[in-house]
Protein backbone atom coordinates (compact mmCIF):
# COMPACT_ATOMS: atom_id res chain seq x y z
CA UNK A 1 0.00 0.00 0.00
CA UNK A 2 2.83 2.35 0.85
CA UNK A 3 4.23 1.83 -2.65
CA UNK A 4 0.94 2.86 -4.20
CA UNK A 5 0.93 5.85 -1.89
CA UNK A 6 4.32 6.96 -3.21
CA UNK A 7 3.57 6.25 -6.86
CA UNK A 8 0.16 7.90 -6.70
CA UNK A 9 1.36 10.95 -4.81
CA UNK A 10 0.12 14.24 -6.26
CA UNK A 11 3.69 15.49 -5.81
CA UNK A 12 4.85 13.08 -8.53
CA UNK A 13 2.25 14.54 -10.86
CA UNK A 14 3.28 18.10 -10.02
CA UNK A 15 6.98 17.37 -10.63
CA UNK A 16 6.27 15.62 -13.93
CA UNK A 17 4.15 18.56 -15.10
CA UNK A 18 6.94 20.94 -14.12
CA UNK A 19 9.49 18.82 -15.97
CA UNK A 20 7.25 18.80 -19.06
CA UNK A 21 7.25 22.62 -18.94
CA UNK A 22 11.06 22.54 -18.83
CA UNK A 23 11.12 20.12 -21.77
CA UNK A 24 8.74 22.31 -23.79
CA UNK A 25 10.96 25.31 -23.10
CA UNK A 26 14.23 23.62 -24.11
CA UNK A 27 12.60 21.73 -26.98
CA UNK A 28 11.27 24.98 -28.41
CA UNK A 29 14.64 26.73 -28.07
CA UNK A 30 16.43 23.75 -29.66
CA UNK A 31 14.20 23.90 -32.74
CA UNK A 32 16.12 26.97 -33.88
CA UNK A 33 19.40 25.07 -34.05
CA UNK A 34 18.50 21.47 -34.80
CA UNK A 35 15.09 21.80 -36.44
CA UNK A 36 11.61 20.71 -35.46
CA UNK A 37 11.95 16.97 -36.11
CA UNK A 38 15.30 16.48 -34.34
CA UNK A 39 14.08 18.51 -31.39
CA UNK A 40 10.88 16.49 -31.18
CA UNK A 41 12.84 13.23 -31.23
CA UNK A 42 15.40 14.40 -28.70
CA UNK A 43 13.18 15.96 -26.08
CA UNK A 44 9.69 14.55 -26.48
CA UNK A 45 9.84 11.14 -28.20
CA UNK A 46 12.76 9.89 -26.11
CA UNK A 47 12.99 8.10 -22.77
CA UNK A 48 16.09 10.11 -21.89
CA UNK A 49 18.51 12.55 -23.46
CA UNK A 50 22.06 13.53 -22.61
CA UNK A 51 23.06 17.01 -21.53
CA UNK A 52 26.68 17.83 -22.30
CA UNK A 53 27.06 14.38 -23.79
CA UNK A 54 27.11 12.56 -20.43
CA UNK A 55 24.33 13.66 -18.07
CA UNK A 56 21.11 11.68 -18.73
CA UNK A 57 17.84 13.49 -18.10
CA UNK A 58 14.33 12.07 -18.50
CA UNK A 59 12.72 12.61 -21.91
CA UNK A 60 9.07 13.28 -22.69
CA UNK A 61 8.12 9.66 -23.25
CA UNK A 62 9.43 8.55 -19.84
CA UNK A 63 7.78 11.49 -18.09
CA UNK A 64 4.44 10.82 -19.74
CA UNK A 65 4.66 7.15 -18.78
CA UNK A 66 5.37 8.17 -15.21
CA UNK A 67 2.44 10.57 -15.30
CA UNK A 68 0.15 7.79 -16.61
CA UNK A 69 1.25 5.39 -13.86
CA UNK A 70 0.79 8.13 -11.28
CA UNK A 71 -2.72 8.96 -12.43
CA UNK A 72 -3.72 5.32 -12.83
CA UNK A 73 -2.43 4.30 -9.43
CA UNK A 74 -4.20 7.23 -7.78
CA UNK A 75 -7.45 5.53 -8.77
CA UNK A 76 -6.55 2.71 -6.37
CA UNK A 77 -6.60 5.04 -3.40
CA UNK A 78 -9.42 3.98 -1.10
CA UNK A 79 -10.31 7.47 0.03
CA UNK A 80 -10.86 8.60 -3.58
CA UNK A 81 -13.91 6.45 -4.14
CA UNK A 82 -16.44 8.58 -2.33
CA UNK A 83 -19.52 10.29 -3.71
CA UNK A 84 -18.20 13.73 -2.84
CA UNK A 85 -15.12 13.04 -4.97
CA UNK A 86 -17.08 12.06 -8.08
CA UNK A 87 -15.78 15.12 -9.93
CA UNK A 88 -12.17 14.36 -9.09
CA UNK A 89 -12.55 10.74 -10.23
CA UNK A 90 -13.97 11.93 -13.54
CA UNK A 91 -11.12 14.44 -13.96
CA UNK A 92 -8.58 11.66 -13.31
CA UNK A 93 -10.28 9.39 -15.85
CA UNK A 94 -10.29 12.22 -18.41
CA UNK A 95 -6.58 12.85 -17.81
CA UNK A 96 -5.82 9.15 -18.20
CA UNK A 97 -7.77 9.06 -21.45
CA UNK A 98 -5.78 12.04 -22.73
CA UNK A 99 -2.50 10.30 -21.92
CA UNK A 100 -3.75 7.07 -23.47
CA UNK A 101 -4.60 9.01 -26.65
CA UNK A 102 -1.12 10.52 -26.63
CA UNK A 103 0.36 7.02 -26.41
CA UNK A 104 -1.78 5.78 -29.29
CA UNK A 105 -0.82 8.81 -31.38
CA UNK A 106 2.89 8.36 -30.62
CA UNK A 107 2.79 4.66 -31.44
CA UNK A 108 0.44 4.37 -34.37
CA UNK A 109 0.09 7.72 -36.12
CA UNK A 110 1.80 8.36 -39.41
CA UNK A 111 2.35 11.55 -41.35
CA UNK A 112 3.64 12.42 -44.76
CA UNK A 113 3.09 14.34 -47.95
CA UNK A 114 0.87 13.76 -50.94
CA UNK A 115 2.22 15.66 -53.94
CA UNK A 116 -0.08 16.01 -56.96
CA UNK A 117 0.31 18.13 -60.08
CA UNK A 118 -2.76 19.68 -61.69
CA UNK A 119 -4.60 17.11 -63.77
CA UNK A 120 -2.79 14.17 -62.17
CA UNK A 121 -3.94 11.53 -59.72
CA UNK A 122 -2.18 10.01 -56.73
CA UNK A 123 -3.05 7.23 -54.32
CA UNK A 124 -0.04 7.21 -52.03
CA UNK A 125 1.52 9.20 -49.21
CA UNK A 126 5.27 9.64 -48.82
CA UNK A 127 6.49 9.54 -45.23
CA UNK A 128 8.39 12.63 -44.04
CA UNK A 129 11.28 10.74 -42.53
CA UNK A 130 11.30 6.96 -43.00
CA UNK A 131 12.99 5.63 -46.10
CA UNK A 132 12.60 2.38 -48.04
CA UNK A 133 14.51 0.64 -50.80
CA UNK A 134 12.37 -0.68 -53.65
CA UNK A 135 13.42 -3.18 -56.30
CA UNK A 136 11.05 -2.77 -59.23
CA UNK A 137 10.59 -5.60 -61.68
CA UNK A 138 9.82 -4.17 -65.11
CA UNK A 139 9.63 -7.50 -66.88
CA UNK A 140 6.00 -8.31 -66.25
CA UNK A 141 3.72 -7.55 -69.13
CA UNK A 142 0.91 -5.73 -67.38
CA UNK A 143 2.33 -4.68 -64.05
CA UNK A 144 5.36 -3.47 -62.15
CA UNK A 145 6.28 -5.68 -59.22
CA UNK A 146 7.69 -3.84 -56.21
CA UNK A 147 9.80 -5.57 -53.58
CA UNK A 148 10.30 -3.11 -50.78
CA UNK A 149 12.87 -3.27 -47.96
CA UNK A 150 11.94 -1.16 -44.94
CA UNK A 151 14.23 1.25 -43.07
CA UNK A 152 15.08 -1.10 -40.14
CA UNK A 153 16.85 -3.42 -42.63
CA UNK A 154 18.90 -0.59 -44.12
CA UNK A 155 21.07 0.26 -41.15
CA UNK A 156 24.86 0.52 -41.46
CA UNK A 157 26.53 -2.88 -41.42
CA UNK A 158 23.29 -4.84 -41.85
CA UNK A 159 23.19 -7.81 -44.21
CA UNK A 160 20.05 -8.83 -46.05
CA UNK A 161 19.97 -12.28 -47.53
CA UNK A 162 16.95 -12.31 -49.80
CA UNK A 163 16.57 -15.82 -51.11
CA UNK A 164 13.71 -15.03 -53.46
CA UNK A 165 16.14 -12.96 -55.54
CA UNK A 166 19.15 -15.12 -54.65
CA UNK A 167 21.08 -12.02 -53.61
CA UNK A 168 22.83 -10.71 -50.56
CA UNK A 169 22.92 -7.00 -49.80
CA UNK A 170 25.42 -5.60 -47.32
CA UNK A 171 24.67 -2.07 -46.22
CA UNK A 172 28.01 -0.27 -46.30
CA UNK A 173 26.67 3.13 -45.42
CA UNK A 174 23.25 4.66 -44.89
CA UNK A 175 23.60 8.43 -44.95
CA UNK A 176 20.98 10.87 -43.71
CA UNK A 177 22.08 13.48 -46.21
CA UNK A 178 24.45 13.12 -49.15
CA UNK A 179 26.29 15.23 -51.68
CA UNK A 180 27.28 13.92 -55.06
CA UNK A 181 30.63 14.52 -56.63
CA UNK A 182 32.12 13.44 -59.92
CA UNK A 183 35.03 11.04 -59.73
CA UNK A 184 38.38 12.60 -60.52
CA UNK A 185 40.02 9.29 -61.44
CA UNK A 186 38.53 6.08 -62.88
CA UNK A 187 36.66 3.97 -60.35
CA UNK A 188 37.84 0.54 -59.25
CA UNK A 189 35.96 -2.30 -60.97
CA UNK A 190 33.98 -3.13 -57.82
CA UNK A 191 32.02 0.12 -58.17
CA UNK A 192 29.03 -0.30 -60.44
CA UNK A 193 26.38 1.82 -62.12
CA UNK A 194 26.13 5.38 -60.86
CA UNK A 195 29.18 4.93 -58.62
CA UNK A 196 31.39 4.34 -61.66
CA UNK A 197 31.18 8.06 -62.43
CA UNK A 198 30.16 9.65 -59.15
CA UNK A 199 30.75 9.31 -55.43
CA UNK A 200 28.21 9.71 -52.64
CA UNK A 201 29.58 11.58 -49.66
CA UNK A 202 27.95 12.30 -46.31
CA UNK A 203 26.76 15.85 -45.85
CA UNK A 204 25.80 17.70 -42.67
CA UNK A 205 22.06 17.07 -42.18
CA UNK A 206 19.80 20.06 -42.75
CA UNK A 207 17.83 21.61 -39.90
CA UNK A 208 14.61 20.35 -41.43
CA UNK A 209 14.85 16.62 -42.02
CA UNK A 210 12.59 16.81 -45.07
CA UNK A 211 15.24 18.87 -46.87
CA UNK A 212 17.81 16.10 -46.58
CA UNK A 213 18.67 13.87 -49.50
CA UNK A 214 19.32 10.46 -47.91
CA UNK A 215 21.52 7.97 -49.73
CA UNK A 216 22.71 4.41 -49.30
CA UNK A 217 25.76 2.47 -50.44
CA UNK A 218 25.20 -1.27 -50.84
CA UNK A 219 27.34 -4.20 -51.77
CA UNK A 220 25.21 -6.57 -53.79
CA UNK A 221 26.32 -10.12 -54.50
CA UNK A 222 24.57 -13.05 -56.17
CA UNK A 223 23.53 -11.16 -59.32
CA UNK A 224 26.22 -12.15 -61.83
CA UNK A 225 29.97 -11.80 -62.06
CA UNK A 226 29.61 -8.58 -64.02
CA UNK A 227 26.88 -7.03 -61.92
CA UNK A 228 28.09 -7.97 -58.41
CA UNK A 229 29.63 -4.94 -56.75
CA UNK A 230 29.02 -1.74 -54.86
CA UNK A 231 26.07 0.47 -55.78
CA UNK A 232 25.01 3.91 -54.64
CA UNK A 233 21.37 4.94 -54.54
CA UNK A 234 19.93 8.23 -53.31
CA UNK A 235 16.59 9.97 -52.95
CA UNK A 236 15.45 11.53 -56.21
CA UNK A 237 17.93 9.60 -58.38
CA UNK A 238 16.51 10.04 -61.82
CA UNK A 239 18.65 7.63 -63.70
CA UNK A 240 18.59 4.47 -61.59
CA UNK A 241 20.88 1.48 -62.00
CA UNK A 242 19.37 -1.66 -63.47
CA UNK A 243 19.90 -5.30 -62.52
CA UNK A 244 19.14 -8.67 -63.98
CA UNK A 245 17.46 -10.82 -61.33
CA UNK A 246 15.88 -14.21 -62.02
CA UNK A 247 15.74 -13.36 -65.71
CA UNK A 248 13.87 -10.10 -65.09
CA UNK A 249 15.00 -6.50 -65.44
CA UNK A 250 14.87 -4.57 -62.18
CA UNK A 251 15.69 -1.04 -61.17
CA UNK A 252 16.00 0.39 -57.69
CA UNK A 253 14.47 3.37 -55.99
CA UNK A 254 15.54 4.76 -52.61
CA UNK A 255 12.51 6.73 -51.61
CA UNK A 256 10.47 8.00 -48.73
CA UNK A 257 8.35 5.22 -47.24
CA UNK A 258 5.23 4.98 -49.33
CA UNK A 259 1.78 4.17 -47.97
CA UNK A 260 -0.91 3.32 -50.48
CA UNK A 261 -4.41 4.54 -49.77
CA UNK A 262 -7.66 2.70 -50.47
CA UNK A 263 -8.77 5.69 -52.57
CA UNK A 264 -7.12 8.21 -54.88
CA UNK A 265 -7.11 11.96 -55.27
CA UNK A 266 -7.18 13.79 -58.58
CA UNK A 267 -6.11 17.44 -58.49
CA UNK A 268 -8.46 19.39 -60.73
CA UNK A 269 -7.27 22.89 -59.94
CA UNK A 270 -4.88 24.60 -57.58
CA UNK A 271 -5.39 28.24 -56.73
CA UNK A 272 -3.24 30.61 -54.77
CA UNK A 273 -3.87 34.19 -53.76
CA UNK A 274 -0.82 36.29 -53.02
CA UNK A 275 -0.61 39.33 -50.76
CA UNK A 276 -0.68 42.29 -53.17
CA UNK A 277 2.76 43.28 -54.44
CA UNK A 278 4.53 40.37 -52.75
CA UNK A 279 5.34 36.74 -53.33
CA UNK A 280 3.89 35.74 -49.99
CA UNK A 281 0.88 33.44 -50.27
CA UNK A 282 -2.26 34.80 -48.63
CA UNK A 283 -4.23 31.64 -49.16
CA UNK A 284 -4.14 28.58 -51.34
CA UNK A 285 -6.60 25.83 -52.08
CA UNK A 286 -6.88 22.57 -54.00
CA UNK A 287 -10.02 21.54 -55.83
CA UNK A 288 -9.88 17.77 -55.94
CA UNK A 289 -11.82 14.73 -56.95
CA UNK A 290 -11.81 12.10 -54.23
CA UNK A 291 -12.11 8.87 -56.18
CA UNK A 292 -13.33 5.80 -54.32
CA UNK A 293 -14.65 2.68 -56.04
CA UNK A 294 -14.42 4.65 -59.31
CA UNK A 295 -16.88 7.22 -58.00
CA UNK A 296 -15.49 10.77 -57.88
CA UNK A 297 -16.56 13.31 -55.27
CA UNK A 298 -15.57 16.94 -55.62
CA UNK A 299 -13.95 18.47 -52.50
CA UNK A 300 -12.22 21.78 -51.82
CA UNK A 301 -9.21 21.59 -49.49
CA UNK A 302 -7.94 24.89 -48.21
CA UNK A 303 -6.01 26.34 -45.32
CA UNK A 304 -7.78 25.42 -42.05
CA UNK A 305 -10.31 23.32 -43.97
CA UNK A 306 -8.75 19.89 -44.37
CA UNK A 307 -10.32 16.84 -45.94
CA UNK A 308 -11.00 14.02 -43.50
CA UNK A 309 -11.59 10.61 -45.02
CA UNK A 310 -11.17 7.03 -43.79
CA UNK A 311 -9.07 8.11 -40.82
CA UNK A 312 -6.76 10.25 -42.95
CA UNK A 313 -6.65 14.03 -42.76
CA UNK A 314 -5.33 16.02 -45.72
CA UNK A 315 -4.18 19.55 -44.95
CA UNK A 316 -3.28 22.14 -47.58
CA UNK A 317 0.40 22.50 -46.69
CA UNK A 318 2.31 23.95 -49.61
CA UNK A 319 2.64 24.09 -53.39
CA UNK A 320 5.25 23.89 -56.13
CA UNK A 321 5.17 26.53 -58.83
CA UNK A 322 5.46 25.12 -62.32
CA UNK A 323 5.96 26.70 -65.71
CA UNK A 324 2.46 25.97 -66.93
CA UNK A 325 0.77 24.16 -64.07
CA UNK A 326 1.04 23.99 -60.35
CA UNK A 327 1.52 21.16 -57.92
CA UNK A 328 -0.18 20.91 -54.57
CA UNK A 329 1.43 19.50 -51.44
CA UNK A 330 -1.05 18.00 -49.00
CA UNK A 331 0.23 17.14 -45.53
CA UNK A 332 -1.39 13.82 -44.73
CA UNK A 333 -1.89 12.53 -41.23
CA UNK A 334 -3.38 9.29 -40.01
CA UNK A 335 -3.93 9.56 -36.31
CA UNK A 336 -5.92 6.88 -34.51
CA UNK A 337 -5.83 8.97 -31.36
CA UNK A 338 -7.27 12.07 -33.01
CA UNK A 339 -10.51 12.12 -31.02
CA UNK A 340 -8.96 11.43 -27.61
CA UNK A 341 -8.06 15.09 -26.79
CA UNK A 342 -11.62 16.24 -27.60
CA UNK A 343 -13.32 13.46 -25.63
CA UNK A 344 -10.96 13.70 -22.66
CA UNK A 345 -11.29 17.51 -22.56
CA UNK A 346 -15.07 17.15 -22.41
CA UNK A 347 -14.80 14.51 -19.67
CA UNK A 348 -12.40 16.66 -17.64
CA UNK A 349 -14.64 19.71 -18.07
CA UNK A 350 -17.62 17.71 -16.83
CA UNK A 351 -15.51 16.49 -13.89
CA UNK A 352 -14.48 20.05 -13.03
CA UNK A 353 -18.07 21.22 -13.27
CA UNK A 354 -19.35 18.42 -11.02
CA UNK A 355 -16.58 19.07 -8.52
CA UNK A 356 -17.38 22.79 -8.52
CA UNK A 357 -21.10 22.19 -8.07
CA UNK A 358 -20.51 19.69 -5.24
CA UNK A 359 -18.10 22.05 -3.50
CA UNK A 360 -20.34 25.08 -3.92
CA UNK A 361 -22.57 24.57 -0.80
CA UNK A 362 -19.45 24.12 1.35
CA UNK A 363 -17.87 27.25 -0.10
CA UNK A 364 -21.08 29.24 0.44
CA UNK A 365 -21.34 28.02 4.03
CA UNK A 366 -17.80 29.19 4.74
CA UNK A 367 -18.64 32.66 3.44
CA UNK B 1 7.79 -13.86 -29.41
CA UNK B 2 10.17 -10.91 -29.70
CA UNK B 3 12.43 -12.83 -32.09
CA UNK B 4 9.49 -13.90 -34.19
CA UNK B 5 8.10 -10.40 -34.41
CA UNK B 6 11.49 -8.98 -35.36
CA UNK B 7 11.93 -11.37 -38.27
CA UNK B 8 13.46 -9.45 -41.17
CA UNK B 9 10.75 -10.75 -43.53
CA UNK B 10 8.32 -8.49 -41.66
CA UNK B 11 10.17 -5.59 -43.22
CA UNK B 12 9.99 -6.85 -46.79
CA UNK B 13 6.83 -6.29 -48.79
CA UNK B 14 5.93 -7.22 -52.33
CA UNK B 15 3.10 -5.76 -54.36
CA UNK B 16 2.17 -5.06 -57.96
CA UNK B 17 0.81 -1.98 -59.64
CA UNK B 18 -0.66 -1.88 -63.12
CA UNK B 19 1.85 -0.68 -65.71
CA UNK B 20 -0.56 1.65 -67.47
CA UNK B 21 -0.70 3.87 -64.35
CA UNK B 22 3.05 4.38 -64.53
CA UNK B 23 2.98 4.95 -68.25
CA UNK B 24 0.26 7.53 -67.80
CA UNK B 25 2.33 9.28 -65.15
CA UNK B 26 5.30 9.45 -67.46
CA UNK B 27 3.56 10.20 -70.70
CA UNK B 28 4.57 13.40 -72.45
CA UNK B 29 1.18 14.09 -73.95
CA UNK B 30 1.54 17.85 -73.92
CA UNK B 31 4.77 18.03 -75.84
CA UNK B 32 4.63 19.22 -79.39
CA UNK B 33 6.29 16.31 -81.14
CA UNK B 34 6.61 18.15 -84.46
CA UNK B 35 9.42 20.23 -83.04
CA UNK B 36 12.58 18.25 -82.37
CA UNK B 37 15.83 19.54 -80.99
CA UNK B 38 19.34 18.33 -80.54
CA UNK B 39 22.21 19.50 -78.40
CA UNK B 40 25.73 18.84 -77.26
CA UNK B 41 25.48 17.61 -73.70
CA UNK B 42 28.38 18.33 -71.32
CA UNK B 43 30.14 15.07 -70.38
CA UNK B 44 29.17 15.19 -66.71
CA UNK B 45 25.49 15.76 -67.34
CA UNK B 46 23.11 12.85 -67.53
CA UNK B 47 19.83 12.90 -69.37
CA UNK B 48 17.08 11.84 -67.00
CA UNK B 49 13.36 11.19 -66.97
CA UNK B 50 11.75 14.52 -66.37
CA UNK B 51 8.47 16.29 -65.88
CA UNK B 52 5.78 15.45 -68.42
CA UNK B 53 5.93 18.94 -69.89
CA UNK B 54 9.64 18.87 -70.54
CA UNK B 55 11.29 18.16 -73.83
CA UNK B 56 14.34 16.93 -71.94
CA UNK B 57 15.80 16.96 -68.45
CA UNK B 58 19.37 16.61 -67.25
CA UNK B 59 21.15 16.10 -63.97
CA UNK B 60 24.12 18.43 -63.75
CA UNK B 61 26.36 17.46 -60.83
CA UNK B 62 28.46 19.97 -58.94
CA UNK B 63 30.47 19.71 -55.75
CA UNK B 64 27.45 20.39 -53.52
CA UNK B 65 24.77 18.33 -55.24
CA UNK B 66 22.97 18.09 -58.54
CA UNK B 67 21.48 20.90 -60.61
CA UNK B 68 18.30 20.36 -62.58
CA UNK B 69 18.36 21.41 -66.23
CA UNK B 70 15.17 21.44 -68.25
CA UNK B 71 14.23 22.25 -71.81
CA UNK B 72 10.63 23.21 -72.45
CA UNK B 73 9.03 24.49 -75.59
CA UNK B 74 5.61 25.90 -76.33
CA UNK B 75 3.93 27.24 -79.42
CA UNK B 76 3.75 31.05 -79.77
CA UNK B 77 5.15 33.52 -77.29
CA UNK B 78 4.02 31.38 -74.33
CA UNK B 79 3.19 34.35 -72.15
CA UNK B 80 6.25 36.33 -73.17
CA UNK B 81 9.54 36.84 -71.40
CA UNK B 82 8.48 39.06 -68.48
CA UNK B 83 5.78 36.83 -66.88
CA UNK B 84 8.06 33.79 -67.05
CA UNK B 85 11.05 35.63 -65.60
CA UNK B 86 8.84 37.04 -62.86
CA UNK B 87 7.66 33.54 -62.05
CA UNK B 88 11.27 32.40 -61.72
CA UNK B 89 12.14 35.47 -59.65
CA UNK B 90 9.39 34.34 -57.29
CA UNK B 91 10.93 30.86 -57.16
CA UNK B 92 14.23 32.29 -55.88
CA UNK B 93 12.42 34.58 -53.44
CA UNK B 94 12.79 37.87 -55.32
CA UNK B 95 10.13 40.46 -56.07
CA UNK B 96 8.71 40.76 -59.58
CA UNK B 97 10.17 43.37 -61.94
CA UNK B 98 8.64 45.52 -64.62
CA UNK B 99 9.00 44.45 -68.27
CA UNK B 100 11.51 47.29 -68.80
CA UNK B 101 13.64 46.12 -65.88
CA UNK B 102 13.53 42.56 -67.16
CA UNK B 103 14.65 43.71 -70.60
CA UNK B 104 17.59 45.43 -68.90
CA UNK B 105 18.41 42.28 -66.94
CA UNK B 106 18.57 40.16 -70.08
CA UNK B 107 22.00 39.36 -71.49
CA UNK B 108 21.73 38.97 -75.25
CA UNK B 109 23.45 35.89 -76.62
CA UNK B 110 23.55 34.01 -79.90
CA UNK B 111 23.45 30.25 -80.24
CA UNK B 112 22.93 27.76 -83.07
CA UNK B 113 19.17 28.03 -82.53
CA UNK B 114 19.25 31.82 -82.80
CA UNK B 115 19.30 34.86 -80.54
CA UNK B 116 18.32 34.32 -76.97
CA UNK B 117 17.91 36.21 -73.70
CA UNK B 118 20.00 34.93 -70.84
CA UNK B 119 19.07 35.54 -67.19
CA UNK B 120 20.98 35.00 -63.96
CA UNK B 121 18.46 35.03 -61.13
CA UNK B 122 20.30 35.17 -57.83
CA UNK B 123 18.95 36.10 -54.43
CA UNK B 124 21.84 37.18 -52.18
CA UNK B 125 19.69 36.42 -49.15
CA UNK B 126 19.02 32.82 -50.17
CA UNK B 127 22.03 30.84 -51.36
CA UNK B 128 19.99 27.66 -51.62
CA UNK B 129 18.05 28.55 -54.75
CA UNK B 130 19.27 30.24 -57.89
CA UNK B 131 18.28 29.99 -61.54
CA UNK B 132 20.01 30.40 -64.87
CA UNK B 133 17.63 30.62 -67.79
CA UNK B 134 17.74 31.16 -71.52
CA UNK B 135 14.69 32.10 -73.53
CA UNK B 136 14.69 31.63 -77.31
CA UNK B 137 11.88 33.53 -78.98
CA UNK B 138 11.58 31.74 -82.32
CA UNK B 139 9.16 32.49 -85.14
CA UNK B 140 6.38 30.21 -84.01
CA UNK B 141 7.45 29.09 -80.58
CA UNK B 142 9.39 29.80 -77.42
CA UNK B 143 12.11 27.55 -76.02
CA UNK B 144 12.99 27.77 -72.34
CA UNK B 145 16.21 26.29 -70.99
CA UNK B 146 16.47 26.51 -67.24
CA UNK B 147 19.00 25.45 -64.63
CA UNK B 148 17.73 25.30 -61.04
CA UNK B 149 20.34 24.82 -58.39
CA UNK B 150 22.04 26.53 -55.45
CA UNK B 151 24.18 29.64 -55.77
CA UNK B 152 27.30 27.46 -55.64
CA UNK B 153 25.75 25.14 -58.21
CA UNK B 154 25.07 27.78 -60.83
CA UNK B 155 28.54 29.23 -60.37
CA UNK B 156 30.11 25.84 -61.05
CA UNK B 157 27.75 24.82 -63.84
CA UNK B 158 27.32 28.18 -65.60
CA UNK B 159 30.00 27.76 -68.26
CA UNK B 160 28.65 24.30 -69.20
CA UNK B 161 25.12 25.70 -69.21
CA UNK B 162 25.98 28.53 -71.60
CA UNK B 163 27.86 26.13 -73.92
CA UNK B 164 24.83 23.85 -73.79
CA UNK B 165 22.43 26.68 -74.67
CA UNK B 166 24.67 27.73 -77.55
CA UNK B 167 24.72 24.17 -78.86
CA UNK B 168 20.93 23.73 -79.13
CA UNK B 169 19.67 23.39 -82.68
CA UNK B 170 16.48 22.31 -84.44
CA UNK B 171 16.60 18.81 -85.81
CA UNK B 172 15.10 18.35 -89.28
Amino acid sequence: MSQIKIISSPKVFSYTVLWMIVLVFFGTIAQKDIGLYASQIRYFSSYYFLIGGFLPLPGGRLILMLMTINLASSLFKKNLWKVKKTGIIIIHLGGLLLLLGGGITAQFSSEGNMVIAEGETSNHVDDYFDMELAFINTSREDSLEYTVFDAPLLKDGNSINYQKFGIQMDVISHMENVRIESRISPAEPIYKGFLKDFVLLPKQPEKEATQNRPGIILKISGLSEEEDGIYGIFLGQRNPDTFGINGGLFFTEFRRKRTYLPFSINLMDFEKVMHPGTNVAKSFSSEINLIEDSIPRRVLIQMNEPLRHQGYTFYQASFIDGLDKETTVLATVKNHGRLFPYVSSIIMSIGLLIHLLMSLPKMLRKQ
Amino acid sequence: MIFISCNSDDHIRTYRLPKNVMQKENSKTNIDTDFKMDWERPDQWKEVEGHSMRLASFSAPFSGGIGDVSITTFGGASGGIAPNVNRWLGQVGLDPRSPAEITEMAIKKVGKLGNYSYFKLINDGDRESAILASIFLLEDRTVFVKLSSTLMGIKEIESDFVRFCNSLFERN
